[in-house]
């Protein structure tokens, strides 16, 4: 181990990135660490292993880019609604310093990216929250991204998988998060009701408002392992305990235990999976007209670009 | 704005009926002619009344959802309808007490009835889990809208409940998959729905019997994507600070009706359900049995389509690329859209 490991503090023009894990500095860029056995690994390494740890399994949180390029076939993901951004409805305390700060964060105006995609050849639109905008939580955006992108599945007859990593309804927004419940769960019935499939992939974490509505509504529940997976947070939780709870209570493994999640796939196998999933669905190949037209729009137009106008708002992919 | 919270006030009101009771006790036995001054008393108490209900907080409404002397949905059944038969059981695991239902008569029109309930003493409000449903009453409630669906009968919903039960047992069994379940049957039930929220309406375990054709609310009950503490809990980690909390977040009836998540602000009588049940129970039925008339008369087709605009509907936000006709936005800003 070279010296400077040893160092409480990082030598001059080394980012200090320290957790207080107990594990020493670490320099930026170069090496990262291991958020649950504080491990020091390569930055390299720990990008090819898709942020999951070698020594202890551990799944690190992906940003919404990092999950859309692991799963998605390359080059094939066209944004939809990439514009849209939360309003402040009820002029909430600090709701607004918040997003903002979301923004700054993730680079995302809001919490949900959809958009269509290849996975494994078959065409899909993907949905994937990004827990680092407000904990990936289900405001006005969000529900209107999710619905717009399942009305866009519904009308092209192709499936609908969903990436969760969201604390819930998102409090800032009030009844009108809430609703978000109702919202994205009705758009799922009308996928159910035309037999257009919906896969839900549950991320860490998957909670509260999110759980008790489009994430458990999957016709194929998958999970990543160990991920947190509960209806009510912790501490809510132990003061309303009369029950002693399991070691793995509210992880994926706990939830498959139980009888509401199909599977956990290790983050290595998800994209695998899925193309099986989507196999059996008979999902159409992307060389279908939709994959055409979406080619030739990422072809004129830059990411984030409006190229053709569908679907119910007059945004389809582009 | 009254210093006061609004269990305060009712002492003081209490106080005052104590004082007209007294006053008319005291002219039976002297054999006096009071009616002037009783008159009088009443007149001031009603004017008290009046004056603090004017100004009654967003918490003061938390208060008065969560009084103990409120009307529950149990009460109101009698008010509503001409039978009640209670039927129990999700055919699944158990029976919650904390979800009720059964067949029922409104006007003589056989419907479905669906409502949580709280209990009114300690033996009951264990046995109905202080109004906590659990996976089997969200299931219950499914099962008998299912029924309601098959018999094109309508279903009527009350809510009142502080949230969903977050006991290990209730996890186990997916209390989360019981409420997702809900909200996408419920929104495509090929039969009329209408909810009425009594008292709390406490997040998605409330939403979870809530996915209606019409949502009423009564004028103090509340309705919030999270209780008042765990928001001040979490968003200051000072439950103390409730009250600032239901504030921001517009938990009230006619913030709700504002932000177009209810159809109808019921009245309740002067100094809330809990002074006058029957009363507040004929505002009720007046209001359901109308709402029902007017969403009865649409085709199934038409009754699916519109209960998806409704929730469809809901959310705010700023749409760069929203055509401008396309949107009624309020004025301040033109750029946020309700789709
Ligand atoms: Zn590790």
């Amino acid at each position: 181990m070279p010296d400077w490991f040893r160092r409480r503090h990082a030598p001059p023009g080394v980012a200090n990135d320290s957790q207080s894990t107990g594990v020493p500095d670490v320099p930026a860029g170069v090496f990262t660490k291991c958020e649950k056995c504080g491990r020091i690994l390569l930055a390299k390494d720990f990008e090819r292993d898709l942020k999951v740890c070698p020594r202890c399994d551990h799944h690190h949180k992906l940003s919404a880019d990092e999950r859309i390029a692991h799963v998605a076939d390359p080059g094939s993901f066209q944004e939809m609604d990439a514009g849209l951004s939360s309003a402040d409805p009820l002029g909430f305390p600090d709701y607004a310093a918040k997003a903002a700060k979301g923004v700054s964060v993730s680079g995302r105006p809001d919490a949900l990216v959809t958009g269509t995609a290849g996975i494994g050849g078959y065409a899909c639109v993907l949905g994937v929250a990004d827990f680092r905008f407000m904990g990936g939580s289900m405001g006005s955006v969000f529900g209107e991204k999710f619905a717009r992108a399942a009305e866009y599945a519904l009308d092209q007859k192709i499936p609908f998988v969903v990436f969760c990593a969201s604390g819930g309804a998102r409090m800032q927004e009030g009844l009108l998060g809430l609703m978000q419940m109702a919202k994205t769960s009705a758009a799922v019935a009308q996928l159910a009701e035309a037999g257009v499939p919906y896969v839900s992939v549950l991320t860490d974490p998957t909670t509260g408002g999110a759980l008790a509505s489009f994430a458990s509504l999957g016709d194929i529940i998958l999970a990543e392992p160990e991920a947190y997976v509960a209806f009510a947070g912790t501490r809510v939780a132990q003061q309303a305990q009369t029950h002693k709870p399991p070691a793995n209570y509210q992880t994926s493994e706990f939830q498959m235990e139980h009888g509401m999640v199909d599977r956990i796939v290790p983050r290595k196998e998800l994209q695998t999976t899925l193309v099986r999933v989507l196999a059996f669905f008979g999902a159409p190949q992307q060389s279908s007209p939709l994959a055409q037209a979406a080619a030739a729009a990422n072809g004129n137009g830059e990411m984030g670009e409006p190229a053709k106008s569908v679907g119910r708002n007059g945004k389809g992919p582009h | 704005m009254p210093s006061i919270t609004v269990l305060e006030f009712e002492k003081l009101i209490d106080e005052l009926e104590g004082n007209i009771r007294k006053t008319r006790e005291i002219a039976g036995r002297e054999n006096r002619d009071v009616g002037v001054e009783i008159e009088d008393l009443e007149k001031n108490r009603d004017a008290l009344l009046r004056e603090f209900f004017d100004a009654l907080t967003p918490w003061d409404n938390v208060l008065l959802a969560r009084h103990e002397k409120r009307p529950y949905t149990l009460d109101y059944l009698p008010l509503l309808f001409d039978d009640f038969l209670p039927l129990h059981g999700d055919r699944l695991f158990d029976d919650d007490g904390a979800m009720i239902g059964g067949l029922a008569s409104l006007d003589g029109k056989p419907v479905v009835v669906i409502g949580q309930q709280k209990g009114r003493d300690l033996k009951e409000r264990a046995q109905r889990n202080y109004g906590y449903a659990r996976p089997e009453g969200y299931r219950k409630a499914l099962r008998l809208m299912k029924l309601a669906e098959r018999f094109n009968r309508p279903v009527i919903t009350f809510v009142d409940t502080p949230g969903a039960d977050a006991n290990v047992p209730s996890e186990e069994r997916g209390i989360s998959e019981a409420i997702a379940r809900n909200l996408r049957e419920m929104s495509v039930l090929r039969t009329p729905i209408v909810s009425i929220i009594i008292g709390e309406g406490g997040s998605g375990g409330a939403l979870g019997i809530a996915v209606a054709d019409r949502v009423l609310m009564l004028q103090h009950a509340v309705y919030s994507v999270i209780a008042p503490e765990g928001c001040a809990s979490i968003l200051w980690r000072d439950p103390a600070r409730k009250a600032e909390a239901a504030q921001a977040m517009q938990i009230t009836a006619r913030d709700a009706r504002a932000l177009g998540i209810i159809d109808e602000v019921l009245p309740e009588p002067l100094g809330g359900a809990h002074r006058a049940p029957e009363a507040t129970g004929e505002v009720i039925k007046e209001a359901v049995v109308r709402h029902l008339k007017e969403v009865g008369r649409l085709s199934k087709t038409r009754l699916l389509s519109s209960r998806y605009e409704k929730f469809r509907s809901l959310g705010r936000f700023i749409d760069p690329e929203a055509p401008e006709d396309s949107a009624t936005p309020p004025a301040e800003n033109p750029a946020v859209v309700s789709p």
